[in-house]
């Protein structure tokens, strides 16, 4: 039974293979920049499931136009959620990169294990 | 040793997640809890209550319009944050890395963007205006604006694109543009209802409704001023290499 259930919860589980991905990432690389790929890989998984929970079979755009029914618009609350979660994560993004730029410039590598050889 | 432990662990996750949710209800059905809660209001009121017709931006600007705010001061803190670190753009730069590209200016690639520019504005101001009524907004006209504000400096480099958009007129643009987010605010607070609700009804339902659209217009400009002035600010912020007091090759 949980098969048929998986087949239609496909996009949960993609998102949740995505973030699995991401989290790995997160875990492994010594390299910064591929670790705030991690992270970013990780918020798109979260942003596809939350879009994806709103989504209503044959729903149409949540746009009021005359002889729209109310009741066959995919939901909006989710779409509104992430679209300033997007511009959030952009910002937080940046000052990830940001914080990279310095300690490049202070240890002259992206890697922490470099980095942390460098110190002894 | 230690990737696999990761891996496993990783794996050990990723079954547990799928697993669990495999068992939530089917993806797209009406009856979904998600589904039930307060989105029919949203989407069968939501166009007088609010006054879009775009039920996403009456979400945005109108329901959750404390949210929104609060995300526009976490953009401000971002934004400070980067600042803070790289520098506030004050002092004059040595170098950056885009100018130093080996591949030198190009006449084609110069016009091309000369002529796109003005182009890629308008679009953004359509995409902020229609935002109430049609897929859009102040969100996705902003970043449009910030693509332009990328195109301009990829093609004629950082220094005369900093010259154009210059720190002083960045800061101006966004501190009116949060400024005037919390004045917008206030004014339903003026006419008697509550922060941000647009409530004004000393003014009868037409006036309102006018005053109401004037509002949302502001906040949605806000809004796009907002986001891409942020896109921009880190744009130079990253890009901006050295600071020197040499003031013959800086910029």
């Amino acid at each position: 039974m949980t098969w048929n259930m998986l087949a239609d919860n496909i996009n949960y589980a993609v998102a949740m293979v995505l973030f699995c991905i991401g989290f790995y990432t997160v875990i492994v690389r010594s390299n910064l920049i591929k670790k705030i790929i991690g992270l970013m890989v990780m918020q798109v998984a979260v942003f596809f499931f939350l879009v994806s929970v709103g989504y209503l079979s044959g729903g149409s755009a949540p746009i009021v136009m005359p002889g729209e029914v109310p009741s066959a618009m995919v939901n909006p609350l989710p779409q509104a959620m992430i679209l300033t979660a997007i511009v959030i994560a952009v910002s937080t993004t940046a000052l990830f990169l940001s914080l990279v730029l310095k300690f490049y410039s202070h240890y002259g590598t992206v890697d922490m294990d470099k980095a942390k050889e460098d110190q002894r | 040793m230690k990737k696999a432990l990761a891996a496993a662990f990783v794996c050990a996750l990723a079954v547990l997640l799928v697993y669990v949710v495999a068992l939530l209800p089917p993806m797209g059905d009406p009856d979904n809890p998600t589904n039930q809660h307060v989105v029919p209001r949203y989407l069968e009121q939501g166009a007088q209550e609010a006054g879009t017709r775009n039920i996403v931006a009456g979400i945005v600007f109108n329901y959750r319009g404390y949210d929104t705010m609060g995300e526009v001061a976490i953009f401000s803190a971002a934004l400070a944050g980067i600042f803070a670190v790289l520098g506030t753009g004050r002092r004059k730069i040595g170098r950056a890395i885009l100018d130093e590209s080996r591949v030198s200016f190009s006449f084609v690639s110069g016009t091309a963007v000369v002529l796109l520019t003005p182009l890629v504005m308008v679009f953004s101001i359509y995409v902020i205006l229609y935002g109430m009524d049609l897929p859009g907004g102040g969100f996705q006209g902003g970043a449009t604006i910030g693509a332009g504000a990328i195109l301009f400096t990829a093609a004629f480099g950082f220094c005369r694109a900093q010259e154009r958009i210059s720190h002083r007129l960045r800061i101006i643009l966004e501190s009116a543009a949060i400024s005037g987010f919390f004045l917008v605010g206030t004014v339903g607070v003026l006419g008697g209802g509550n922060f941000l609700t647009y409530m004004l009804p000393s003014l009868g339902a037409g006036a309102g409704a006018a005053v109401r659209t004037v509002m949302l217009v502001l906040l949605q400009f806000g809004i796009g001023i907002k986001v891409g002035v942020i896109c921009t600010s880190i744009l130079f912020a990253l890009l901006r290499e050295e600071e020197t007091d040499d003031l013959e090759h800086a910029c």
